[in-house]
């Protein structure tokens, strides 16, 4: 049953990859790239990666969507058409897919017991997350505890990443968007249109906000962490720009004040292991956080999430910002 | 009395089986387009059948914790509808250049002049 | 019980199913976009709340029944909310609202 689902599924994720290659509006390549990461998160959930598929959740539809319309806002909704035929980037493609092919016969057969990955370091971290980690959630003691190094590297990467987009983008007239605004009349001549997606946006997203508080606390349980949580935190700044324009979400929260809250994101966690050294443990060991080193262990996971979090979801909401301040989705 | 509650499965396989369908002929539609608003509409609908093909492969395979994933699918798919229409909003021309086909889109009709057209007009 | 709420639950299931496969044939047999809208949107949430509250009848009382409630209401109120969105943004752009079957597509 299993496997009729995921042979289906798979022959929808090559239709939909052959018509975004065949198709030449951009338009309608965002969009079936949404069908796309919608089928990816159901393959990853058939495969029992659910933290996998909550991130792909979590961003491919939503945030990519948003940000590839800004993009194709800002720029052109054709594609232009490559004037020369890249015979020789055929060749390259498919040597490297043959290496690539080839190199797959030596990899051990899916859920082979005997794959080297399961010998080397995750039977420790299956048999023995529970005595020292105590989460429940495997995914989220390896990911903030075992291989905390690695995801505080990915927290900068995501840092680096937002500030690098502000700074090639930037934002244009920030100061002057309300009175630009007054002065075409947009913010009255809003209010009266779109009365139900205003009524039904203003309902949501206070349950948006609370349902990525619940997955910020929830990941030690079940799938989710600050990952997903700070992405959904974001869709819901984004649903409320959407809305209410952009010179509202702003005075909401500045981009200044954003990139305060990113910078913090990322020293919590720093922050976290810096403590850890101090108080005579190794970098990011949480077990010296408090006496008893389950609890130090939860004490550190809880902050390091959080770090997580609040850099993720400013960050979006930084690069959001300075997509839609440009000409994309209307203000 | 346990008899009974082992057809459950199947009936959830089954229900799989027609959503997968009913996704794949949303998929050719959203491929086919020929408005943009078509394939808008056909994302739509193929993330609500994502959603209750998550819910139904949680239950078939005892696991609900899936469901948060459905919950954010329900969520996301709701925000990248919306965005795609405020995007489309008040800019017919760029409705026309997404879409395959102008049968049903006539741009420079004068139906009706105060849906979209002076506010556009003021903006620039 | 047990039996009923087998029956009650297979009963909405495939009434959901039912429901998303002549949504399906809807979005392919109707003439031009806001017959094929209404199609959709129509079966997109009767399906879900069929089969939805169908899963909630087997889940029993825990805390996957919460969760789905809240997936149904969610859909209850997005899903109309979309579809109205949608055709309010085709007419203002344009799409023309046609009753004639030989309009095609």
């Amino acid at each position: 049953m299993e496997l009729i689902i995921d042979i289906t599924l798979l022959t929808f994720l090559g239709l939909t990859a052959l018509a975004i290659n065949r198709i030449d509006k951009l338009f309608c390549i965002i969009m079936l790239s949404g069908i796309y990461s919608l089928l990816c998160a159901s393959l990853f959930v058939s495969m029992d990666a659910v933290d996998v598929a909550f991130t792909e959740a979590a961003v491919g539809t939503g945030i990519a969507t948003v940000l590839l319309l800004s993009t194709i806002g800002a720029t052109d909704t054709q594609q232009r058409s490559a004037p020369q035929r890249p015979l020789f980037a055929l060749l390259v493609v498919c040597a490297t897919g043959a290496i690539l092919v080839y190199g797959t016969m030596d990899m051990p057969a899916f859920g082979d017991p005997d794959a080297p990955i399961h010998h080397h370091v995750a039977p420790r971290y299956l048999e023995m997350s529970q005595q020292e980690v105590g989460s429940d959630n495997i995914v989220t003691s390896i990911l903030s505890s075992y291989r905390g190094f690695d995801t505080l590297g990915e927290t900068v990467v995501i840092f680096t990443a937002g500030l690098s987009v502000v700074g090639l983008i930037g934002f244009r007239g920030m100061q002057k968007f309300g009175d630009r605004q007054r002065a075409a009349g947009i913010t009255q001549d809003d209010m009266g249109k779109h009365l139900v997606l205003r009524i039904v946006i203003k309902m949501f997203i206070p349950l948006i906000l609370l349902f990525a508080l619940y997955v910020q606390f929830h990941g030690d349980f079940g799938p989710g962490g600050g990952f997903q949580a700070g992405v959904i935190f974001a869709s819901g700044f984004i649903f409320y720009t959407l809305m209410f324009g952009l010179d509202a979400a702003m005075r909401v929260v500045s981009p200044r004040t954003l990139s305060y809250i990113a910078a913090l994101g990322v020293l919590t966690y720093g922050g976290v292991g810096i403590t850890t050294l101090l108080m005579g443990g190794n970098f990011l060991d949480y077990n010296v956080l408090r006496p008893d080193p389950l609890q130090g262990q939860h004490l550190g996971i809880f902050l390091i999430e959080l770090g997580v979090g609040t850099t993720v979801f400013s960050i979006m909401v930084l690069i959001f910002f300075a997509f839609s301040s440009r000409k994309g989705l209307r203000q | 009395m346990s008899s009974i509650l082992e057809l459950m499965p199947s009936v959830y396989a089954g229900a799989s089986l027609a959503l997968l369908a009913v996704m794949g002929s949303t998929l050719v539609r959203a491929i086919l387009g020929p408005t943009a608003f078509d394939r808008v509409m056909a994302v739509n609908m193929f993330g609500t059948k994502t959603v209750l093909l998550l819910s139904l492969l949680g239950f078939l395979s005892g696991r609900p914790d899936f469901l948060d994933i459905a919950l954010v699918y329900a969520l996301v798919n709701f925000l990248s509808t919306i965005a795609v229409l405020r995007f489309f909003e008040g800019r017919p021309q760029v409705v026309k250049q997404c879409s395959t086909t102008d049968v049903d889109l006539d741009v420079n009709h004068d139906a009706d002049p105060d849906a979209s057209g002076p506010t556009t007009a003021m903006e620039e | 019980m047990e039996t009923f709420l087998v029956l009650a639950s297979t009963l909405c299931i495939s009434m959901g199913v039912f429901l998303g496969i002549t949504g399906a044939i809807g979005i392919f047999r109707m003439p031009n976009f806001f017959a094929r809208l209404h199609a959709a949107s129509v079966t997109d949430s009767g399906c879900a709340f069929m089969l939805l509250f169908g899963l909630m009848l087997q889940s029993g009382f825990t805390l996957a029944t919460i969760k789905l409630c809240f997936i149904l209401l969610f859909f209850l109120i997005s899903s109309p909310t979309a579809a109205h969105a949608l055709a309010k943004t085709a007419l203002s752009c344009g799409a023309q609202p046609t009753s004639s079957p030989r309009e095609e597509r």
